[in-house]
């Protein structure tokens, strides 16, 4: 098989696998949960009904009603608006540090997979150290150790820490790769190493750095949320999901559960639909 | 361990599944919330009447005499004994002093002493105990965060006339010198001549109080055993041991209270200690002058402009937040320590929400479309709701406040890491995250008898916890003729004019007072607090 046919074929392979994935019931659910939430994240303000900071002395701690679709919190604000809104920094805030976790870990695992030898060693030992700390902990740390959080420490840290797994996946992948003809036949035309890794390994790994880009991703929103929870993550009174949570909790025992129970469904719901929609991408890729 | 408990357990394990993963979102999200929904959490337990638990706020810092600061305050109420005590219902009443009296106009005061009082190590409390706390206090290389607040008193100024008798000679007129020796000044409790009340003091708490320290892990939980020597047996509850357990936030210990692991909550907000059925809790409130004080500094920053400051007083809607967010448990304060105290001048106007003029304000000011700042304080309950209050009402005028709390053990710990001026004062370094160094932010103060130690430290231009750096004469003079007016027309005026300068300067934003509540279980009766958080009898034990 020449490396064009190789190419080819490899094409048609995929489109047929998204043709698939369009029809899983599973993707469609999660891609659907997701889409609301981007929406809200890009139109937040246009759907919610009052700014995040608007207070009603009149209706603090109002259960859900017509005027306040999800209730109203200790200090008077809409729940929903401040959901809805919370998207924003929630979703961005993870996208972009599962980004900058899966650029760096791609580029290492790539590097790793296809130089090999003692470069792969080193790099893959210490990888495997920063792996054996619990994630939140590292997070935890490095919040302390700089002094204050802030949206671009977060996504530094929780992109970092992911770098690891994302290049462990690719490095798997790549290893397969470098050994398939296409990878000889560039080596012939004395191709640069940037360009067979980057031009020709990159796109025959891209599904598993996709699936693997959406796990974290899913992780990651996660770390967020816990991070608010913990009191590590953004400004007090920040609409974000988790230091919703973290600021309503203890009312439940007062029995005012809906400042907590709605930034929790929110949570849960994000979490749920990306994991629906790596579980699809793994069928479909049968990785 | 609880539902989200165990989701931060979870996520803090290494090796998280995904199957685990999404246990922990939807346990977090939707088991917790259900549950109460469906099931509520009352389930008391017959309680034990020989023990009594009450929740204590976070610490701060050691429970030590020099070293006092918030969390600390119901500990050392309960080893301690003062001059004098300080009643719930702010009246003074006789302790290691059975009497006092002032002479010399206010300039000299004469304590006679108790002969009947014992350390908790057995030891009687004599006058030379008394001068020695006194004395360390002002010591300036035990760092006593007290110092400040002895005003007028010097260490040569403090004689031992005999062994019953103490005086005090101050270096002017203070005619409510008693107040700065009382129990509302906690720090003071008398300690064993020769005791060290730094660190090392907390391994024992030798004092002289009503309950005896059994055990003491920091920020956890203090145990105390009654004080079978204790001189005054009226105004100690029958109960033989006393836990106080300290909690992130009072709403926190709301489930142990309903559960019965817990016989009382101090310093609850209203709403939530109202929201507990009055078929098993009962509640006490104490009316105070402290609160929240929300300082700007006069010197450096953005805060400058006595207009901008005017402004976001005039933001606030002080009576709508303390009716719907502290439940109506607070009085409207008028942005000075004067207003909740009889000698107050009640024809001094009302500052009240005035979106209008704000924004004039701030025009004249020459910042029309407002501007960012930061406040900062410390993660607790009340402040959590006060400074989203400050941040949605200020919006109103364009100013964009950002909220920094340190959540950081109590909060205290970088919060109250100052140096004792002049030092921080000189360093004129804004923004350190520390409450004398900050532009913008926000102090919690106990509530005090009289208004002398706020004047003194936190009002006065030279006061060492002046967080406003306000410098201001008129302010100045004012308070001086409040320490040595002795007759109450003359406090009147002196209080009026406190009152008008601090309006005109607003250095420092006091929205209310607080009423403070404490929640009990029906199966405890007898007891109460004071504001300073102590444990009284009411009398009327079980």
């Amino acid at each position: 098989m020449t490396d064009e046919t190789s190419k080819q074929t490899k094409q048609t392979e995929l489109s047929e696998r998204l043709a698939l994935l369009k029809k899983n019931k599973a993707f469609i659910i999660g891609a659907s949960i997701l889409a609301f939430w981007v929406f809200s994240a890009i139109f937040g303000k246009l759907v919610a009904r009052y700014d995040q900071d608007f207070a009603d002395y009149e209706s603090i701690s109002s259960s859900p009603s017509l005027k306040y679709w999800f209730g109203t919190d200790s200090s008077g604000r809409d729940v929903y608006s401040r959901v809805i809104i919370g998207s924003r920094i929630i979703i961005v805030i993870s996208f972009l540090a599962t980004l900058l976790g899966a650029f760096i870990g791609a580029s290492l695992g790539l590097a790793a997979g296809y130089l090999k030898g003692r470069f792969d060693m080193v790099l893959m030992r210490i990888l495997e150290a920063i792996s054996a700390i619990p994630v939140i902990i590292i997070a935890l740390l490095a919040v302390a150790a700089i002094g204050r959080a802030s949206s671009i420490i977060t996504i530094l840290i929780i992109g970092l820490i992911f770098t690891p797994n994302v290049a462990r996946t690719v490095r798997a992948a790549v290893l397969g790769e470098s050994e398939l003809e296409y990878v000889a036949a560039a080596k012939l035309r004395t191709e640069k190493t940037a360009h067979i890794l980057f031009r020709e390994v990159l796109p025959n790994v891209l599904p598993t750095l996709i699936v693997e880009f959406t796990v974290r991703l899913g992780y990651a929103i996660f770390a967020v949320a816990t991070l608010s929870f913990l009191g590590a993550g953004l400004e007090a009174g920040s609409p974000d999901w988790g230091t919703q949570v973290a600021d309503t909790w203890s009312l439940i025992f007062s029995k005012i559960w809906w400042p907590t129970l709605f930034p929790s469904l929110a949570i849960a719901s994000v979490a749920v639909s990306i994991n629906l929609i790596s579980d699809a991408l793994l069928e479909v890729f049968e990785l | 361990m609880s539902k989200i408990e165990q989701a931060k357990s979870e996520v803090t394990k290494s090796g998280l599944s995904r199957r685990h993963f999404i246990q922990a979102a939807v346990a977090t999200g939707v088991a917790v919330p259900l549950s109460q929904m469906l099931g509520g959490c009352s389930s008391s337990s017959e309680s034990d009447k020989t023990v009594f638990r009450v929740a204590a706020q976070e610490q701060e810092g050691p429970a030590a005499p020099w070293m006092t600061k918030g969390g600390s305050l119901g500990i050392l109420s309960a080893v301690g004994a003062w001059l004098i005590d300080v009643a719930p219902d702010g009246t003074l009443k006789p302790s290691i002093a059975t009497k006092w009296e002032g002479t010399d106009a206010g300039k000299t005061w004469t304590f006679t002493i108790r002969t009947d009082a014992k350390f908790h190590d057995g030891t009687p409390l004599t006058a030379d105990d008394v001068v020695y706390t006194i004395q360390s206090h002002l010591n300036p290389d035990n760092k006593s965060q007290s110092a400040g607040r002895l005003g007028d008193c010097t260490s040569e100024g403090i004689v031992k006339v005999d062994e019953k008798t103490i005086r005090f000679d101050l270096s002017r007129v203070n005619a409510n010198f008693p107040y700065l020796v009382a129990s509302s000044n906690y720090g003071l409790l008398i300690m064993k001549n020769g005791e060290k009340g730094d660190e090392s003091w907390v391994t024992k708490m030798n004092g002289a109080g009503r309950w005896i320290m059994v055990s003491h892990t920091m920020n956890e939980k203090t145990v105390f055993k009654r004080n079978p020597d204790y001189f005054d047996k009226k105004r100690i509850p029958e109960f033989e041991t006393m836990e106080q357990i300290q909690f992130v936030s009072q709403s926190a210990a709301i489930p142990a209270l309903k559960t019965g692991e817990l016989d009382s909550i101090h310093l609850l907000n209203g709403l939530e200690a109202e929201a507990l059925p009055e078929s098993d809790f009962y509640r006490t409130t104490v009316a105070t002058c402290g609160g929240l004080h929300m300082h700007m500094r006069c010197d450096i920053g953005q805060l400058t402009d006595k207009r901008v400051r005017e402004a976001i007083a005039l933001t606030l809607d002080r009576e709508a937040y303390i009716k719907g967010v502290m439940g109506g448990y607070a009085l409207v304060a008028n942005d000075s320590v004067m207003d909740s105290f009889p000698t107050a001048d009640k024809k001094v106007p009302q500052r009240k929400k005035d979106i209008a003029r704000a924004k004039e304000l701030l025009a004249e000011a020459g910042v029309p479309n407002g501007f960012k700042v930061t406040l900062q304080s410390w993660k607790r309950d009340d402040i959590d709701k006060f400074t989203q209050f400050v941040k949605s009402s200020c919006k109103e005028v364009g100013i964009d406040v950002t909220v920094d709390l340190d959540g950081s053990d109590g909060g205290g710990a970088r919060w109250y890491a100052y140096s004792v001026f002049p030092s921080v004062k000189g360093s004129k370094v804004p923004n350190k995250g520390e409450w004398l160094a900050s532009e913008f932010g926000i102090a919690e103060w106990a509530g005090r008898p009289t208004p002398d130690e706020y004047l003194a430290r936190e009002w006065f231009s030279s006061g060492d916890w002046n967080p406003a750096y306000l410098d201001a004469p008129e302010l100045d003079e004012a308070i001086t003729a409040w320490q040595s007016a002795l007759t109450e027309k003359e406090k009147k005026n002196a209080s009026s004019a406190i009152q008008k300068a601090s309006l005109v300067h607003t250095p420092i934003i006091i929205a209310y007072n607080e009423i403070r509540v404490s929640v009990t279980s029906n199966k405890v009766k007898g007891v109460e607090f004071n504001a300073q958080g102590a444990v009284w009898s009411t009398g009327k034990n079980a």
